[in-house]
């Protein structure tokens, strides 16, 4: 139990940063989905196999967490949307403009490829690490990866100033007539 | 850039940025990138996201741990640790200065993305284009200009049979555009070898026997053709020794033209503008 605990302590700076991408940022919001996974961990503390990756179990535990309650959230917000009572504008949102467009970016993919770029691109996973803590094969991982890459490089290369070359190409044209 | 085309594969590319292939796939997939422009600035554009996203949470790292959370892992204090969403504004007075590094990081981080990003896939299809117009004037200077010794050597001559010819060549049908009007007759027609897409080239001349050549390149699906910059109006290069080139790309995105001849630009400009008409 002790391991783990030690253990426990050493992943947490990197299950706050996963938790801050995954949260768009928002640093209270990180930090309780860190204590809810720490604390599932140490309940769990029974599956725990130390001769296997420590912190792809936790990102797993984590995102799963991150993911249902994401699920409460909308059933909230649908219900707030029905019967609206309170303020729903987003608290603590003291984020630069330029951070969101990073967090927009990500938002805007859709979450299976959003969890494969954030796992690869911001923490460092390798896909083999990715694809024990989402719980799919590794080719699923790649394939989710690739496409998120593709999908934020057209955006990103298509929004600033050129958005008309792709209006451009839009039919195969292969004749001379 | 344009379309999803890669030589390499989306995958592989990925696969290639993220670190995730061995040392000989690596080799061949830089070896391979080495051809491509398209290839290089889709390899640099990922670089870039993955850089930007990683300095945006990076800083994270280097905050100070809450103690809300060190005490859920410190057996004693287990009673202590305070319900979920109750000690914010303690954390959120310490972390202010953390946060204001990080945001200047990420902030770095992600105009470097767009911008970048953008000049990157600009120099790509520049480099593309340049590229094009290299090799269209190379076919020119052999097989057209007038002190080339293989000056349309072993060119189809008959304009019906080019483009039977020409599918077998490349898989690809196309007709040879009527420039009679323009006072131009066809002289042959050829494929040419080259790095990217479906190459040809058609010869005419007038009655002086000055020659002008139509270079064409079609996309194959492994094999993109960038859209040139201007669209379809066209742009006008001049080469060295008083030759021009009229270029243009196809509205699909899929063809890029020139047409090259040592005449005056204004001449040139209005035959290239002719044929914009009739080949797109």
């Amino acid at each position: 139990m002790d391991d783990l605990r030690s253990r426990l302590t050493e992943e947490i700076p990197h299950l706050r940063r996963y938790a801050r991408a995954l949260v768009r940022g928002n640093r209270d919001e990180a930090d309780d989905l860190v204590q809810e996974c720490l604390e599932r961990a140490l309940s769990r503390a029974s599956q725990w196999d130390p001769t296997k990756g420590t912190r792809s179990w936790l990102f797993g535990i984590m995102h799963n967490n991150f993911v249902s309650s994401v699920r409460k959230r909308n059933r909230q917000s649908e219900l707030q949307r029905r019967y609206p009572a309170e303020d729903t504008v987003q608290a603590n949102h003291d984020q630069s403009c330029e951070l969101d467009l990073v967090q927009e970016a990500l938002d805007k993919l859709p979450a299976d490829q959003r969890d494969a770029i954030i796992l690869i691109a911001v923490s460092g996973l390798s896909y083999e690490e990715a694809s024990e803590a989402l719980s799919v094969p590794v080719g699923t991982v790649r394939s989710r990866l690739s496409r998120a890459r593709e999908a934020l490089r057209s955006r990103m290369s298509a929004s600033p100033v050129d958005a008309g070359a792709d209006a451009r190409a839009v039919a195969a044209d292969r004749g001379m007539s | 850039m344009t379309g999803t085309h890669s030589k390499l594969g989306l995958d592989v590319l990925s696969d290639y940025v993220a670190g995730e292939l061995d040392e000989q796939a690596r080799q061949e997939v830089e070896r391979q990138l080495a051809q491509s422009p398209e290839d290089q600035a889709r390899v640099r554009a990922y670089q870039l996201q993955s850089d930007a996203l990683y300095r945006a949470y990076e800083p994270v790292l280097d905050e100070p741990i809450p103690d809300r959370l060190l005490a859920v892992l410190t057996p004693t204090e287990r009673a202590d640790v305070k319900p979920l969403r109750s000690s914010r504004s303690r954390s959120r007075v310490i972390f202010s200065g953390a946060m204001a590094a990080s945001l200047a990081l990420a902030v770095g981080g992600l105009a470097g993305w767009l911008v970048r990003g953008h000049l990157i896939e600009q120099e790509a299809q520049e480099l593309a284009m340049a590229i094009f117009l290299d090799e269209a004037f190379s076919s020119y200077s052999l097989y057209a200009a007038d002190d080339s010794p293989w000056r349309n050597a072993g060119a189809q001559d008959d304009p019906s049979a080019f483009g039977q010819w020409f599918q077998e060549e490349w898989e690809l049908e196309v007709a040879v555009p009527d420039l009679s009007e323009a006072g131009y007759t066809f002289v042959g027609g050829r494929a040419l070898p080259e790095s990217r897409g479906s190459t040809g080239q058609v010869v005419y001349e007038d009655a002086d026997g000055n020659m002008i050549a139509l270079y064409f390149q079609y996309a194959q699906d492994d094999a993109p053709i960038r859209v040139a910059r201007g669209g379809r109006e066209g742009s006008l290069f001049e080469y060295e020794d008083d030759v021009f080139a009229y270029y243009w790309a196809a509205a699909s995105g899929q063809a890029n033209y020139a047409v090259l001849g040592r005449l005056g630009s204004d001449d040139l400009t209005a035959l290239g503008e002719k044929l914009v008409g009739q080949v797109d």
